[in-house]
């Protein structure tokens, strides 16, 4: 189930509770549902919590052969 | 004295008119100019002025027309124009009335474009069977771009907005000048040869068809193709498409458009999440005391109506018996009494003080007790004792006489 994407584990979430809501399941099945619901959410939750606000410069490759952005003004685009 | 014909002003402008209709030339012809004076009215008409160095030309483009525009006119574009002249009775100044609108001023630069465009189209690169899907949330967010940039600075805005913790990559390249097309293909590929990033943007603020070369280049077009992660374009305006646009996975028309494209909004999905955990908490809640109040309606009804039934037959039946059982006790207790006092009145009956009572008597030997039954158990002279209903005589026989039946 780890290898679920969030949004799988999304739209399988959504499915377990919309069958749950139906009602028409058995209690062991009701029961196993929610088990199953209960680890998408916790997976969800974890996949959201794992991300770390980061801005990373790829400079190496670009140092070597001294582009042009370092040495000024190269007109990226509308300037604010 | 000459007759003078006096006209009227309209007379004379529909005069005019008419033969600037009724010319072959001018009632479908191409101009080449300059645009100046550019306007777009509300209405969606757009007005301009086509000048070269000598003259200028009014001219009034339809919206019906306008509006099939793929690219955005302005001032000082060279253009070439399909249209035909006419008056506008109202100002008395004659126009051109264009039909079609398309750049010129780029020269070899469009030309350039196009046959770049019709080649790599027809070699499949736009195709859509090439386009990769755009995941829904990546772990990273890859960035081709110029760092000095407005482009730069409005993807990091709309990404830290939407999603704060994305986190970002960023691969710089100039987006301009000659070493633009080089920088961004080692960009991407940089970008491309890493797995932790799920997505890139590459692109720039928009500009002109000049300062866009860069996006319009087979050597960028074709490091976009090779990409094995998804990318998504970010050149320009609303309505210049360039030739990374194309290949592309995904156009979005400017550099915040595409972050929006790629990041979806963190607190729209922790929403959902926490939204999916309530639903989830109430389904299973309400199946449990569903299935409970079912359970008690059960052993509530259907049960105890065949048991109770039957617990009330045999609280009737029991009460039956017990009622049976007492009636009969008392029947027998009554029969009983009745017997004894039956018995009791025999008794009474049989009772010899009872028969004394009416007027017999008893006598015994005075001096034995035994009862005297006949005249041969006594004699003359001797003492005996008559007992009667109320006490007894002590009496001495004088005779003795012998019934003659007897």
């Amino acid at each position: 189930m780890d290898e679920l994407a969030f949004e799988e584990a999304l739209a399988r979430l959504e499915r377990v509770v919309a069958e749950l809501e139906q009602g028409e399941m058995t209690l062991d099945e009701a029961l196993a549902a929610f088990q199953e619901g209960v680890k998408l959410l916790r997976l969800c939750i974890t996949k959201l919590n794992k991300f770390e606000e980061q801005i990373e410069v790829l400079m190496e490759d670009y140092y070597a052969e001294a582009p042009s952005w370092l040495g000024g003004q190269d007109g990226g685009g509308r300037q604010k | 004295m000459v007759l003078r014909r006096i006209y009227r002003v309209g007379e004379i402008t529909g005069y005019i008119r008419n033969l600037l209709e009724s010319d072959s030339l001018l009632s479908d012809l191409w101009i080449r100019g300059e645009i100046s004076n550019f306007k777009r009215h509300t209405s969606g008409h757009i007005y301009f002025t086509l000048k070269d160095d000598s003259s200028s030309l009014r001219c009034v483009m339809f919206r019906s027309r306008a509006c099939l525009l793929d690219f955005l006119p302005a001032n000082g574009m060279n253009v070439l124009v399909r249209g035909y002249i006419s008056l506008y009775e109202r100002d008395g100044s004659y126009q051109l009335y264009v039909e079609e609108l398309e750049p010129d001023g780029m020269g070899a630069l469009y030309l350039a474009y196009c046959l770049l465009k019709d080649r790599l189209e027809a070699e499949g690169l736009f195709a859509v069977e090439h386009k990769k899907p755009i995941p829904f949330l990546p772990r990273k967010v890859g960035v081709v771009t110029s760092p000095n940039g407005a482009a730069w600075h409005d993807i990091v805005t709309v990404i830290r907005r939407r999603f704060p913790q994305m986190p970002i990559v960023l691969a710089p390249a100039a987006v301009q000048g000659e070493q633009a097309p080089g920088e961004i293909q080692a960009a991407l590929a940089a970008l491309d040869r890493r797995d932790d990033i799920d997505v890139v943007i590459v692109g720039r603020g928009g500009g002109s068809l000049e300062e866009l070369w860069a996006f319009n280049t087979e050597e960028v077009a074709r490091a976009i193709f090779r990409m094995h992660i998804p990318v998504v374009s970010a050149v320009g305006h609303e309505t210049d498409y360039s030739i990374a646009d194309l290949v592309a996975d995904l156009r979005a028309p400017t550099p915040s458009a595409a972050a929006e494209i790629v990041v979806p909004d963190r607190r729209e999905l922790e929403r959902r999440v926490f939204n999916l955990q309530g639903r989830l908490m109430q389904a299973v809640n309400r199946g449990l005391k569903e299935k409970r109040e079912k359970l008690k309606t059960i052993a509530g009804r259907s049960l105890p109506r065949s048991v109770q039934s039957r617990l009330l037959l045999h609280k009737q039946q029991v009460g039956f018996l017990n009622r049976r059982l007492l009636d009969r006790t008392r029947a027998i207790t009554m029969n009983a009494r009745a017997k004894t006092e039956l018995i009791a009145g025999k008794l009474d009956a049989l009772s010899p003080l009872a028969i004394l009572k009416r007027g017999y008597s008893i006598c015994r030997n005075h001096s034995t007790g035994n009862i005297i039954k006949g005249i041969r158990e006594t004699g003359v002279g001797e003492l005996v004792d008559v007992i009667l209903g109320d006490g007894s005589m002590h009496c001495l026989v004088k005779e003795i006489k012998e019934d003659q039946h007897g």
